[in-house]
Parts: C-alpha cells; structure tokens; sequence
C-alpha cells in the first residue's frame, strides 16, 4: 500500500541519528516544560520554537512534535500530583487522578496516565497515518469558497466552545483578526494599519503574539491574583507497575478515550475538553464501580487522558493536510511552519514527503520516548513542581523576551510584547477567553485571501458560498454551532420553568 | 467549568461593571480607530470590487458591535468569571502593585536591551518578576537571574547559532 511505503520511507527519515536526538530533546523538553505548573501546551510550543531557528525543517519539525507530545504527557503528571490543575482539559484528569494520589495510589494514577497517553498516542497516530493521505485527497476538492466557509466554521467553533460567553469569545477573535490586518495586504501590495512604521511592514508574528498572550499575560495574571501559602504537592505512593485489577480497569477506557478524543481533535471543535469531558462520563456510566468516582476511580484517569492525547494527534490531521488549525497549540505551529517558508496542505504531502512521513514516523518514536520518560523517571520530574513561583515566572518571562527578541533582533518586538502581555492580563481579568484571538490572528488572514479568491473566480458572485455544496454544508454546520447552544440552553430554560410551574 | 455553554456566560449581577465597561469603551474607540484606518488604505481602481478594505472594515465593524454589545452588558452589571489556574487564587482580590512592579522591571530590561545587553537585562527582568511575586532576597534573585540569563545567553549564541546583544559585558 502506497500509505505504508510512505511509512516506512518516513521512519528511514527518522531514525537516523540526528533526528533521533532532536525527538529526545523535543520530548525531554516537551515534559519538563509541560510540567511546569502555568505553562499550558501552547505556550509551551511557543516558548519553546525559538530553539528550532537554527536547525534543518524536518529536525525542527521532529522537535516539535516531541515537545508537543511532550507537553501533554507533562501536564497531566501535574494534574494528578497538585491539587490546582489549571488547564481545562486536564481539570477532569485532576478530579480523580488527584484523588487518586491523596489515597496513596498516586503511582497508579500516574501509571495509567502514562500508559493511556501511550495507547492513545500510537493508536492516533496510526489514524493519523491513514487518514491523513485521505483527507488530502478531499482537500484537493476543495475550492477557495470551501476554504473560506471552512475557516468560518473554525472561527465559530472556537468562540463558542471556548469560555463562558460566545460574546467575549467573538470579541477576543475580532482584536485577533485585527492584529492579523496589520501589514501589506498580499493581494495588492498595500500597507495597512502600519502607521508609517517599516517595522509593521511584516506585520506582527504570530509567535508574539502568542507569547505575549500567554505568556506575559498568565505571568501579569498571577502576580495580581498570588496564592499565598503554597500549593500541596502528593507525595507518589504505592507501585508504578499497577497490579491487576488496575489494568483490568483501565484497558477498555483507554480504547475507548482514544477512539473518542482522535475524531475531536481533528474536527474543528476548537481542543481537548469535550472528548475529555464526555471520556469521564461514558466511564462513569459504563464503569462497574460507579460509587467510586469523585473519591479516585481509576477509569476517571485513564479513559480522559487517552481522550486528550488522542485528540491531540488528531489536531495534526486538519493541521497537516489542509493547514487549519484547530487550537491555539496548532495555529502556533503554523507559524512555525511559516517561518521555514513551508505550507502545511496537499502539496506538503506531495512536494515534501521526507518531512511529513518523517514527522509521523517519529510520532510514534517520540511516544516511545515518552513512556519511557514519564514513567520509570516521574520521581525525577516531580521535583520540578515544587520550584518556587518567584523563580518559575522570572524564568518563564527571561525565555519569553529572549525568544521574541532573537526574531528579529529588535526592541519594538520587545515593546510589543509587554502591550500584547498587558491586553492578555486585562483578557484573562475580564473573562475573555484567549485561544481565539490567537486562532483570529493566524487564520484571518488565510480566509481573507480564500474570500478574495473565491470572490475573484466568481467574478463578484457572493452566491457561490452557498452554491457549492461542499461550502454550504460547513457554512450550515457552523451557523448550527454558533446558534444551537443558546437555543438549546433558552428552550431548557422553557422546559424547566413549565415543569416546575 | 462551562464546556459548552453559548450565551449564559455572565455571572454575578450586580453594580455597573466599572472595568468592563471601560473594556468596552475602549473596543468601540479601537473599532473606531480600524474603521478610520481602513479608509485610509489605498486602493487601485482595478481591485475596486473586493479590495484591501473589505475586510479591515468588516472586522472594524465586528470591533464596534462587540463593544457595544459589551457596553450594554457591562451596565446591567453582567460580568463573566476571570480566569482559573494553577497559581491563582480566585478568592483573593485582585492587587495591581505586582503587575506594576513587573511593568517596570520589563520597561527597564527593553530600554537596557540593546546597550547594556541582554545578560544583564534579563537579570533585571528576572529579579522584578521574582519581587513582584513575593521574593524578599533581592540578592540571591540577581544571582539566580544573572546565572540563569548568563546560560540562555551562551546556549542560545553558542549552541544554537542565533544571535543576542551583547552590551557591556566581554561576552
């Protein structure tokens, strides 16, 4: 079969020696970074892109990856082992993993967080390998109008499943599409919003922008709102090797969370906490120890986590084969991509091969790694939760200005930051999610030009948005996502108040 | 934790939200600001149709209902929760002399960039963010912050082949 040719020919990519040893340092730094207690995934990506600068794109791009994977399998070793989880997708890890701990199976926790991340890893990876050549063949259907409805559905998704308020998700994509307009417009060479600067010519980086965003902006954050006193850190107690009935408990969780977190991810239903979220109820329903649940259920810690790392893989499908990205994590990577001049798509596949099949070989060798790492050597990473949070956020604000400087060697960028920083503070304050304006940023831009071209081709004809099936269908799904909810919500509301009157 | 939930976001109904309002406020005049700037793009006769300011002024005009949708919730007293996380603690008020320190500390590094070098103004980016958060040992902070400074520098100019200011220091 042409897929495993591909395979095979990207993991004679993959393992030589060199690209071996950037997937150890990617995944290495993927953990430790990922562990670190206020570093989510993205900004994990993000703080980390500026050490890919100097490498080949298929060693950068195997860097990333490892640290992508890295930082998931990191961030749930933080999950079960503080009881302050932060990430949204990792609260339901934390919920029993965390209980897990206090009742001395922390190990087991941890055990079956790893294992799951494993299972899931290989087995998304492996629907990654097959889907994605299919997923290029349907691309190659799609037209510039399919595109833009496409994005339009991405940027519907991510403002109404993000956050508390479809209001404050929109607004937060409206300042990224702003952001995203600063430049010269491709199309005609005309500068806009540059306010006569040579340095705005380029526009703003994504890469900034994400930093600032999460970076500065979780750093300010804190600092206004500190915990006093410190957060308790379990102790890991019992047996990394669960015994039996552990396993007995956790295989079918894990089959189940991955087949469930992989289609999420790649669909454009902006991250992790759905798939997530519905693992820890289907277990809850099917599981045979129901009463345990809330007090450390093992199935609560092993079907979520295979649910987030699958859908993790699964955000590389949209990412890779079509260049949409679903979550802040990917759009970040997209700009990396950028960066190397490259553009994730069809023609990826086919003008560069190596590093494509070379990227999914190593996925399944960075999950490798990975287990390795966080299993038998977690006493190690666990020291790092207990880094003090003076140190932690000078440490994270030193790489997030040396990181953005060494872009293009320029203070403004610097300046630009500690704005961005400061909008991310008053966004986080204020309840505005910050994933969308990220997201905004990126894809403005691309669906500005896929409307230009759709527009261009049609001669002016806005009909054709909803001519085409393949376009009407996505702008059907995401006008569905924008207003099902709230319907949903208003008619319940309904429901309740005839019920109890 | 809302997963899902569309438009019930806003909890705690009660005075005018003060900072939200002025949020708002400030969109609508960021709006204004893109709608004046999206004029101000030039266009050539033949891009008449849908040319470079199609979008800027779709987007200010997103921009400016935004905020006025904002407004209006603002004034009923309709906020929604801040962010959760790992080091924050939602009970707490929240003190804006931190975040001032830290202002500072990296005003201070971005000025000093570029002729002190960035060994040295990360040390002092490093000890203002370790101030702002509570640390009382200013000297042990320079030490860790310049050590620490000191190996990102030589990594990243050494190992990684980028490179960084080197200021006053014989680097």
């Amino acid at each position: 079969m042409e897929t495993l040719e591909a395979l095979l020919h990207g993991f004679s990519v993959a393992l030589t020696f060199s690209n071996l040893l950037w997937a150890f340092v990617g995944v290495t730094l993927g953990t430790v970074v990922g562990i670190l207690p206020g570093i989510g995934p993205a900004l994990t990506v993000a703080l980390l892109l500026p050490v890919t600068y100097g490498l080949d794109p298929v060693g950068s791009f195997i860097m990333f990856a490892g640290i992508y994977y890295g930082g998931m399998y990191g961030g749930s070793t933080t999950s079960i082992l503080l009881n302050t989880p932060g990430e949204s997708a990792s609260i339901i890890t934390a919920v029993e993993g965390n209980q897990m701990a206090r009742r001395g199976r922390g190990a087991a926790a941890l055990a079956t967080a790893a294992i799951g991340s494993f299972v899931a890893g290989t087995i998304a990876t492996v629907a990654l390998t097959f889907v994605a050549p299919v997923m290029v063949q349907l691309a190659l259907k799609f037209g510039p109008a399919d595109y833009f409805a496409l994005m339009i559905l991405a940027f519907t998704t991510v403002t109404s499943v993000l956050g508390s308020s479809v209001l404050r998700g929109m607004t937060s994509l409206v300042f990224g599409l702003a952001l995203g307009l600063i430049g010269i417009d491709v199309q005609t060479g005309q500068a806009r919003y540059t306010l006569g600067s040579l340095q705005l010519l380029d526009g703003i980086s994504v890469v900034i922008v994400a930093v600032g965003l999460f970076a500065v902006g979780e750093t300010f954050y804190v600092a206004s709102r500190q915990r006093h006193g410190k957060a308790h850190i379990e102790p890991i107690k019992g047996s990394i090797w669960m015994n039996r009935s552990e396993w007995g408990r956790s295989w079918r969780p894990w089959l189940r969370g991955s087949f469930l977190g992989f289609p999420f991810g790649a669909l454009p239903a902006g991250g992790a906490e759905i798939p997530t979220f519905l693992s820890y109820a289907i277990e809850k329903r099917l599981s045979r120890h129901k009463e345990e649940f809330g007090k450390g259920a093992i199935e609560g810690v092993a079907g979520p986590e295979a649910a987030n790392n699958s859908a993790a893989a699964g955000v590389l499908v949209p990412l890779l084969t079509l260049g949409l990205p679903t979550s802040a994590t990917a759009a970040i990577m997209l700009a990396a991509f950028q960066q190397f001049g490259l553009q994730p798509g069809p023609l990826l596949f086919s003008r560069e091969p190596d590093l494509v099949w070379g990227l999914i070989a190593s996925l399944y060798i960075g999950n490798f790694m990975l287990l390795v790492l966080n299993l038998p050597l977690v006493g190690i990473w666990v020291r790092l939760l207990a880094i003090p949070r003076p140190l932690l956020y000078g440490g994270i604000l030193v790489f997030a200005t040396l990181g953005t400087y060494s872009l293009s060697n320029s203070v403004v960028d610097l300046i630009a930051l500690y704005v961005i920083g400061f909008i991310g503070f008053l966004m986080r304050r204020h309840g505005f999610p910050v994933a969308p304006a990220v997201i905004g940023m990126i894809l403005g831009p691309m669906a500005e030009a896929q409307f230009r071209r759709a527009m261009a081709i049609s001669q002016g004809d806005y009909s054709v948005f909803l001519t085409r099936p393949l376009s009407l269908t996505l702008l059907i799904i995401a006008a569905l996502a924008l207003f099902a909810p709230p319907l949903l919500a208003a008619l319940g509301r309904r429901r309740a108040a005839r019920a109890a009157g | 934790m809302d997963a899902g939930e569309g438009g019930a976001g806003g909890s705690w109904t009660s005075r005018v939200a003060v900072g939200d309002a002025l949020l708002a406020l400030a969109l609508i005049g960021y709006g204004a600001y893109l709608m004046v700037g999206a004029g101000a793009i030039r266009v050539l006769p033949v891009y008449s149709r849908i040319g470079p300011r199609f979008f800027p002024y779709l987007v200010a005009g997103a921009a400016l209902l935004c905020g006025v949708l904002l407004l209006i919730e603002a004034l009923r007293g309709r906020r929604a929760p801040p962010e959760a996380g790992e080091d924050v603690d939602l009970l707490a008020r929240d003190n804006l002399r931190p975040v001032l320190v830290i202002v500072a500390g990296l005003a201070l590094g971005a000025a000093l960039m570029e002729p002190a070098g960035f060994v040295l103004a990360a040390t002092l980016i490093f000890a203002s963010v370790a101030l702002a958060f509570g640390s009382r040992s200013i000297v042990r902070d320079l030490g860790i912050g310049l050590a620490l400074s000191l190996v990102a520098y030589l990594s990243f100019t050494r190992l990684l082949d980028l490179t960084l200011p080197a200021g006053i220091l014989p680097l």
